[in-house]
Parts: C-alpha cells; sequence; structure tokens
C-alpha cells in the first residue's frame, strides 16, 4: 500500500521540483569547483597570506565554537527545562542575529567593542582588544554563530526525557552529577548539531568580521581583498582551496561522529532489520 | 454522600516481621500538594511501617503529583511528609532515599541495564539478591532498548529497590507493558513487596492493582482522598459514588425508598425505580436520620454478588437474600466467567456472573427470564 503510494504522480512531480532544488544548489558549486586549473590552485596554495588566512578562519572559527559551547549550553538548558515569565523574549534576543542583516550586526558589535565602544573601552585597558585582532574575528563569528548552538542544543536536552533526569536524581545523584552524566551525554547529538552549524555558520562569516576585524584578514575577506585586487582567476582558485578544506574538515568531523556513535544505535538499527 | 457502614476507617493490620532491617512509617501531616494552578484537599494519612499504600483514582485525581511531591521534585503547598524520624519536606530527592519506579521505565539509555542498576545508590549496593529474583542476570550487558516493555520495568523495579530504600513509589507500574506480561509482573512485585516488607505508595487506576497489592487503599479523586481502608473496605463498603465507580461496582442502582416498615422486629425498606418497587431490603438498617420515604439511595452491588438462578426456583421467597426476577440481554464470556447482562422489570440494568458449568445449566438465551439472587450482606446501601 505504502509502495504504491510512493509511486504516484504527486511523487513524480515532487521530485521534478526536488531536482531543480537540488541543481540550484549543485549547479554554481560545480562552476566553482572546475573553474580553476591545477596550476591556478598550486599558485594560490603557494601564497603564504592565503594560507594563513586559511588557517586564521580555521582557529577563529574553533574558538568560537569553544565559546558557544561554553556559553550556549547552558542558556540551551535553562530554556529547554524552565518556564518563566519573558522566557518569549530571552528566545527573541537568541533568535536575533539570524534575522539581522550582518552588516548591521558588525556595526553594532562596532558601537559595542571598539577601542571607544560601550565594553571595549574599558576592556582595552586590561589589555583585550577586538578592533583588528583575533579577538575581534572571534567575537563577531560567535555573534551570527551562537543562534545556531542555542536552538541545537535546546532541541537535544528537550528530547532527553524529563523522568530519565528524575530517575537519576531520586537514585541519589545531585544535579550536576546529573547534567554530566545522564543529561549531556544524552543530548550530544543535539549539542554537536550545534556546534557544527556554529562552526559553518563562523568561518564563513565575511560582513560582521570586516567591520570588526579586516585585518588580519580571514579567509572569506582575503578571497574578497583578492577578488578586488587580482580579478576573479585568482580568487575563484583561492576559494576552491578554502572550501576543499572546508569540506575536508566537516567530511572529517561527520566520519568522526559516526565512529563514536553509540553502540546501541548500531544494535538499534539491527533490531529493526530482524 | 456518606456510607451506611461505619467500617470506612483506616484499620491497618500490623505487620509481623520484617525480612530487612527495620521498614519507616510514612505519616502525611496535612499535607497539600499541587501543579501549577491545580492544587489538592489537605490529607492526613498514616501508612504503618513496611505497608503497601495503593491510590486508586482516575487520570488527573492528583496521584502522580503526589508521588513527585512524595519525591521531592515537586514543593510540597501545605504540611509535612514525615518517613520514619525523618521529615522529608525541606531534603531534595537525592537526599531522601526513596526508590521510585516510574511509568514508562526511565532507564538511562545510554548505559547497559548492570550500570543502569549500579548507579547512585546501587554503587553501593549487592545487587545478587535481587538480580535472581527479578531474574535479570541474562540481560546485565544489554541496553534498555534491547529488553521486552516487561524486562525493562524489571529493571526499573530493581533500580527502584537497590540501596534499600526506606520508601518505595511506584507509578503506575503495569501500564506501559504488554497485557500478557502483566500478571507475571504483578506477581513479582508483590512477592517483592511482602518480602523485603518496605513501605510502599503505589498509584494506580486498576482496581485490580489495589485488591492485590495493597495493605491498605486510598481513592483518590480531584485531589480529595475519598476514602482510605483495607481493601475488602473500599471494595466491599465503598463510602460514596465515586469511591464505588473507581472501586469497579458492577451494579449502582439509582434508587428511592418507597416505605420504611418493621416485620417481626426487623427493619424492612421497600426501594424503588420510578415508583415502582423494585426490592425489600431487611436486615440491620443503621439509624440514619436520611433514611426515610422518599429519601434517594444507591444500591451498589459487585457482579458477583448478583447470583443468577432459574426464574422456577424464585419462589417461595428466600428470607436470607433479596430475589429478583430479570430478563437476559446478553451473556459474553469473560475469561473463565460469564458476564450476563440482565433487564430487570423496571428497567434497571443489572450485571451479574456466572460458572461456565452454571450457564450450561441455565440453558438461558437472550430474552429468556431468569432469577437473581442477592445475599443481604452483600448488597451495600450510599445515600445520595
Amino acid at each position: 500500500m505504502l509502495q504504491r503510494d510512493t509511486r504516484s504522480p504527486m511523487f513524480w512531480v515532487f521530485w521534478l521540483i526536488g531536482a531543480t532544488l537540488l541543481a540550484f544548489i549543485a549547479l554554481p558549486l560545480l562552476a566553482l569547483l572546475l573553474h580553476p586549473t591545477l596550476d591556478d590552485l598550486r599558485q594560490v596554495a603557494g601564497m603564504a597570506d592565503v594560507r594563513s588566512a586559511i588557517g586564521l578562519s580555521l582557529a577563529a572559527a574553533f574558538a568560537s565554537t569553544v565559546l558557544a559551547a561554553l556559553f550556549a549550553v547552558p542558556l540551551a538548558y535553562v530554556l529547554a527545562r524552565q518556564q518563566f515569565r519573558g522566557k518569549s523574549v530571552v528566545e527573541a534576543l537568541v533568535d536575533l542575529p539570524l534575522t539581522m542583516p550582518h552588516t548591521i550586526a558588525g556595526i553594532a558589535l562596532l558601537l559595542v567593542f571598539s577601542r571607544n565602544g560601550w565594553l571595549g573601552a574599558p576592556l582595552a585597558h586590561i589589555g583585550l582588544e577586538f578592533w583588528g585582532t583575533f579577538a575581534g574575528i572571534v567575537l563577531a563569528m560567535s555573534y551570527v554563530g551562537l543562534p545556531y548552538a542555542v536552538n541545537a542544543a535546546r532541541g537535544g536536552f528537550e528530547a532527553v526525557d524529563l523522568q530519565i533526569e528524575r530517575a537519576a536524581r531520586i537514585q541519589g545523584a545531585g544535579p550536576w552529577e546529573v547534567f554530566r552524566r545522564v543529561t549531556l551525554p544524552l543530548a550530544r547529538q543535539g549539542i554537536g548539531t550545534g556546534l557544527t552549524l556554529c562552526f559553518a555558520r563562523a568561518i564563513g562569516e565575511f560582513a560582521a568580521v570586516v567591520l570588526l576585524a579586516y585585518y588580519p584578514m580571514t579567509a572569506p575577506i582575503r578571497i574578497y581583498d583578492l577578488f578586488l585586487q587580482s580579478g576573479l582567476r585568482q580568487s575563484v582558485a583561492a576559494s576552491v582551496l578554502f572550501l576543499l578544506v572546508v569540506m575536508a574538515l566537516f567530511w572529517g568531523l561527520r566520519l568522526l561522529a559516526a565512529a563514536r556513535a553509540p553502540q546501541s544505535a548500531l544494535d538499534r538499527q539491527k533490531a529493526w532489520l530482524h | 454522600m456518606a456510607a451506611l457502614t461505619q467500617s470506612a476507617v483506616i484499620a491497618a493490620p500490623t505487620l509481623t516481621g520484617h525480612a530487612h532491617g527495620a521498614p519507616s512509617a510514612l505519616r502525611l501531616n496535612g499535607l497539600q500538594w499541587g501543579i501549577g494552578t491545580w492544587q489538592s484537599a489537605v490529607v492526613d494519612l498514616q501508612l504503618p511501617p513496611g505497608q503497601t499504600l495503593v491510590l486508586l483514582g482516575h487520570n488527573g485525581a492528583g496521584k502522580s503529583a503526589l508521588l513527585d511531591t512524595l519525591a521531592g521534585f515537586l514543593p510540597t503547598r501545605a504540611g509535612q511528609i514525615q518517613l520514619g524520624a525523618r521529615d522529608l519536606t525541606p531534603l531534595p530527592p537525592e537526599k531522601r532515599r526513596i526508590g521510585y519506579m516510574f511509568q514508562r521505565d526511565a532507564l538511562f539509555p545510554h548505559w547497559t541495564i548492570a550500570r543502569n542498576l549500579q548507579f547512585g545508590r546501587g554503587a553501593r549496593d549487592d545487587l545478587d539478591a535481587l538480580l535472581d529474583v527479578l531474574d535479570l542476570r541474562p540481560w546485565l550487558n544489554q541496553y534498555p532498548h534491547q529488553l521486552s516493555g516487561g524486562q525493562r520495568q524489571r529493571v526499573a523495579l530493581a533500580r527502584a529497590l537497590v540501596g534499600a530504600p526506606e520508601l518505595l513509589l511506584l507509578d503506575e507500574p503495569f501500564s506501559a507493558i504488554d497485557p500478557e506480561a502483566r500478571p507475571g509482573l504483578r506477581r513479582t512485585l508483590a512477592a517483592l513487596l511482602r518480602e523485603r516488607a518496605v513501605t510502599s505508595v503505589l498509584v494506580t487506576h486498576d482496581p485490580l492493582d489495589a485488591r492485590l497489592l495493597g495493605d491498605l487503599v486510598g481513592v483518590l479523586d480531584g485531589g480529595h482522598l475519598l476514602q482510605a481502608g483495607t481493601p475488602q473496605q473500599i471494595f466491599e463498603r465503598p463510602a460514596d459514588l465515586p469511591t464505588a465507580r473507581l472501586a469497579g461496582v458492577d451494579n449502582l442502582w439509582p434508587l428511592r425508598v418507597l416505605a420504611r416498615t418493621r416485620i417481626g422486629g426487623q427493619d424492612v425498606l421497600t426501594l424503588g425505580f420510578e415508583e415502582q418497587a423494585v426490592l425489600d431490603w431487611r436486615g440491620a438498617l443503621p439509624a440514619v436520620p436520611e433514611l426515610q420515604p422518599s429519601a434517594q439511595v444507591t444500591l451498589a452491588l459487585r457482579a458477583e454478588a448478583l447470583q443468577p438462578c432459574p426464574a422456577s426456583t424464585l419462589n417461595p421467597p428466600d428470607d436470607d437474600r433479596l430475589s429478583l426476577a430479570a430478563t437476559l440481554i446478553e451473556a459474553r464470556c469473560e475469561g473463565p466467567l460469564w458476564r450476563l447482562r440482565c433487564a430487570l422489570p423496571c428497567g434497571l440494568e443489572a450485571q451479574a456472573y456466572a460458572l461456565p458449568a452454571q450457564w450450561r445449566e441455565l440453558a438461558l438465551r437472550s430474552g429468556d427470564t431468569l432469577g437473581l439472587r442477592i445475599r443481604h450482606e452483600d448488597a451495600h446501601l450510599l445515600i445520595c
């Protein structure tokens, strides 16, 4: 019955529409990947500033993901477990960077964290500067990436049955131990997704970063810079190089996650097969 | 509403001995509990050490909220929870030394059964006896999702019992498992509760659980404790109509006192339905002023108290028993018994049970007339 349903003309029409969307995603990517010659790629790979820009992007995105893990996970847990007055305001605030144009986000960050900004001025006194520094890049990346981390981690926590946490409490474990040994491991998939999304959003951020820290150049800014100075050829080659590095990284993370998936998930699959 | 019986008071049998240390008594002193805007009535209750209190009630009666309050997951609205010499009220759940078996097993899905049992209190406990009683050894290295619903509940029961808790809470322990696995787990639980003599509170909506597992039964409705007593008191002498319904009384006839007379030193009540006499009630009547002609009453009769017989045997009437003529509507086989649905001449419906041999002897078909006999002491009058 189900099989006959999935063969109905409706699915053919939907596939046709879906295929258009897939082509829309894949074609520009294909054009990009096929455009540069191997020589072009070798040439940009040999440019120290391109390599350091890619390295800087990876390091800053990693740092902003660590920040997300530290700050987004606790807030996600609070939002998943507690009902309080003003919760919808907190939720709207978390989502704000998603809805805000990133250029505006960059300018807003500038007002707070530049040398004369609200927080930038006092922090400069203790040696923490954001204008044109690695810290500034991390800050801008975090601003646009954090909502993904909070929302996905929240989904992960909400999927953990409250009764399981209660069972752990009544067995004699305090709230911290329950969070560390029961909740966190059970929500790891949601948290992992959140942090991956945060990393992906952070590494590609251009507008917010360029306003707070044009230098040192991250990969997207260096690619834009190459486009302005040397034209399409070198910027395309640098783009492809950056894309390959990022894709290899995500692929590696995926393989790592699959390898670390609990045995129980595999057993569940086997149980389904039987 | 009030019962016409004098026996609806808590009268728990005393326990003679304990297998595992000295269990604690549970006392609820003026306890009030609630969730959000919902709030229970004030309840006072005392559960002797080592006994099992079964709280019977529909969904929304406040049963699970009470368990969560006893466990410390919900704050008390008023009053005090006393377990032995300890006041539990200000303590967090982890300090209460309570075992809790949840409705859905709530096992830790990322750990093996062995690790599930060794968490927290279980880390310091010798699990051997529990593993044997609950037959869990084959599953120790499995994960919860690899077990059936019944097996998971056995693990959940074992986890609730590890580390010798002073109080055991059980929230509808059989509702989430297959019907065929229920009798086995019910027997195991009954044996464990008897053997370990741990003070326990079990909530359920199934009267069978209350009958089989309760030393005491409490009836909860809308946050009110309607009645508390021994299973016999609750099931045979329910205090009011909601209690009778929850206790699974099959026949609840809304009747009116048509006349009250005295024949041969005995009170006789003529009870009727819509001015038509249904039966003459004889026996010891409590001196209740409401029980005058025109008073509304409910006659509560369990189906097993109605004995079907051939209509021809109703005459002459038997002074020891009430006799009613009825017409068979239908008969249905319910396991080892036949449930007969009958109509009385006044229009009321009566439910009775017959053993298979008795049913064969009666040789009845729908529309046939039969007699129903009821011992006076099995009929229970409720004023409503």
